[in-house]
């Protein structure tokens, strides 16, 4: 491609400059989502040939992205914050617009953790003079306090109850290797979710949940997909998601390279 | 017909309404949000209608244009009597204002300005005609306007998309919509240059780029912005500037699994790298019969089935749009 300017590590991963690991790690696998084989988005705009380069183009983002010091020194190495005051401005205007794009990052029907951002009740100061008509206003803004008061607030969307603790369980939820779907599915049971709360909280189907839960590898979506499945799903019942995550993807990756 | 062209030509003496994407800030909060999509079918009533109801209902005052021709049926949804006044008068004489050709609906608040059974084909309105139907639009006496846009690119689809403030992109997650859905946002991004002055040489460039076959190999409109800011950076950067004001929407229709519901996140990345400029994911609808039944029905979702968990979903999409929108006045009045 016949770049002056190729897209910065942000920009690859489609995000704010000042996203958190959590962001960075939820981007780069939708950004490798978009541009795999199967992807409905990307295969009518880029050929197969470009739609590899991209990918590469993800892998390296991420590496760097999701390295603190590695990230620090790319910022630095290009200009990304600045530490000289007479961008002050510059980056307070950049603050806003991160933050900005930060509510906007997060859409409506996903539960992930930037639902908390992108309901943050936000307040406006008085409304600036140049406006017309003040009864519109008003309305306005009843309508959006009503608006946003329809919808309650999700907060933390982990669904685990109060449930008897068995320290024996609690035991082989930290030390069972390998992490199975069966044992995910063991876990669940203990903590009392009904598999209705998983399948609405992850927004996953019926046949999906079935299939993790059995090790029914064949019905499994692509493996990224099963990653985002898992993680989504040991948070939801408050578990060690990383360690648990890693441990399942050992053993997916075994039965199924 | 001499009056007709008398009012045109004073029309045009104004400030032109095309392709100007900060009307809000000048306009107060007044809106209009463009319902497009492509393709038939992916939902685009089901999105208009339903985000016009949620918008009345929150207290707004809303008005709806209908102006899916071929399909259009909103007034039978929102229990309006087929009327002969319909959006064809809005050039008549004796029609002074769009105000009088909006008809009442079954919900408080909202009213509807007909399409249907026309004559007048809009996808050959004249220039002119559109400037003038624009600006009326705007004159209306309401909070936000929607706009039901039909299928299709035609110039007219693109305009009425472009000059809206808020352009709303409904699609399936299938390869069909998708495809279409891209066609959409390439022929907006191209008729969208074409509103902007720019340079002799530069428009040519354009022009070629349109036809993949080009000396500089410029594969996308993202890359055709990077090479026009290094060869012509005052038109880079007014087409950069324009661009940024661009504000499209994503709604994914019918998803049946995570895996649908992630094409939208898809559909922003590969925007961001291929076209150059963002696009805002709102989220999906997921699949529910009670949509088809309500279409069965001829009444609007929200109204036939308030207990739908469609309901809550395209409330949180329309305080979204709101909210950001108001965001969005506020720092152009702050001058950021």
């Amino acid at each position: 491609m016949s770049q002056e300017k190729k897209q910065n590590y942000y920009e690859i991963l489609d995000i704010s400059l000042s996203a958190n690991a959590e962001i960075i790690r939820t981007s780069y696998i939708r950004a490798k989502n978009a541009y795999n084989r199967d992807s409905l988005a990307a295969y009518s705009l880029f050929d197969p040939e470009e739609s590899k380069q991209i990918l590469e183009e993800i892998e390296e983002a991420y590496t760097v992205l999701s390295d603190s010091e590695k990230r620090r020194k790319y910022d630095e190495s290009h200009g990304l914050l600045s530490s000289d005051s007479s961008y002050e401005d510059y980056t307070a205007r950049d603050a806003l617009r991160a933050h900005v794009a930060a509510v906007m990052q997060a859409p409506t029907n996903q539960i992930t953790e930037h639902d908390e951002m992108a309901e943050a009740p936000v307040s406006y100061p008085a409304p600036a003079p140049s406006r017309p008509d003040p009864s519109a206003i008003d309305r306005l803004q009843a309508a959006q306090s009503s608006l946003n008061a329809s919808v309650p607030l999700k907060g933390n969307y982990s669904l685990t109850k109060s449930h008897v603790v068995d320290e024996a369980m609690e035991e082989k939820i930290r030390n069972t290797e390998p992490v199975t779907g069966v044992f995910l599915k063991s876990i669940r049971e203990y903590r009392q979710v009904r598999p209705e709360e998983i399948m609405d909280s992850l927004k996953i189907s019926k046949n999906y949940l079935a299939a993790l839960e059995s090790d029914d590898f064949s019905k499994l979506p692509a493996t990224v997909f099963v990653r985002g499945f898992v993680i989504q799903y040991t948070k939801a019942l408050k578990l060690d998601h990383e360690k648990l995550t890693a441990s399942y993807m050992q053993f997916l990756k075994s039965k199924r390279p | 017909m001499e009056n007709t062209t008398e009012n045109l030509n004073k029309l045009e003496a104004d400030e032109s309404l095309l392709g100007k994407t900060q009307g809000s800030a000048s306009q107060g909060l007044k809106q209009i949000w463009a319902v497009g999509g492509g393709k038939g079918g992916v939902g685009k009533t089901l999105v208009t209608a339903n985000f016009a109801i949620t918008l009345a209902k929150a207290g707004a005052r809303v008005v709806l244009v209908d102006l899916d021709l071929g399909g259009a049926n909103l007034h039978t949804c929102l229990g309006v009597e087929a009327s002969d006044k319909t959006l064809t008068d809005v050039f008549s004489p004796n029609i002074k204002s769009l105000q009088e050709l909006a008809l009442p609906t079954i919900v408080p608040n909202l009213s509807l300005i007909s399409g249907a059974q026309d004559a007048m084909n809009v996808a050959n309105l004249p220039h002119a005609q559109k400037q003038k139907l624009l600006n009326k639009l705007r004159q209306l006496p309401a909070d936000y306007i929607l706009l039901d846009l039909g299928a299709g690119t035609s110039f007219n689809t693109l305009d009425f998309f472009l000059a809206a403030d808020v352009g709303i992109l409904t699609v399936l997650p299938e390869p069909t919509s998708i495809e279409n859905a891209y066609r959409f946002i390439k022929s907006a991004f191209y008729r969208k240059l074409k509103n902007i002055e720019y340079l002799y040489d530069a428009r040519s460039l354009i022009d070629s780029t349109m036809n993949r076959k080009n000396e500089l190999k410029i594969k996308s409109p993202a890359d055709l912005i990077r090479n026009l800011e290094t060869l012509y950076p005052e038109v880079g950067m007014k087409i950069r500037n324009s661009l940024n004001d661009f504000e499209m929407k994503l709604v994914v229709n019918q998803t049946r699994t995570e895996i649908d519901s992630e094409v939208g996140f898809g559909v922003r990345n590969v925007c961001k790298k291929y076209f150059g400029f963002n696009i805002d994911y709102l989220g999906c609808l997921e699949y529910d019969s009670a949509v088809w039944q309500s279409v069965r029905r001829k009444r609007p979702l929200i109204l036939e089935f308030p207990a739908s968990p469609l309901v809550p979903t395209i409330q949180k999409m329309v305080g979204h749009i709101v909210s950001e929108q108001a965001e969005k006045i506020k720092r152009s009045q702050l001058g950021l």
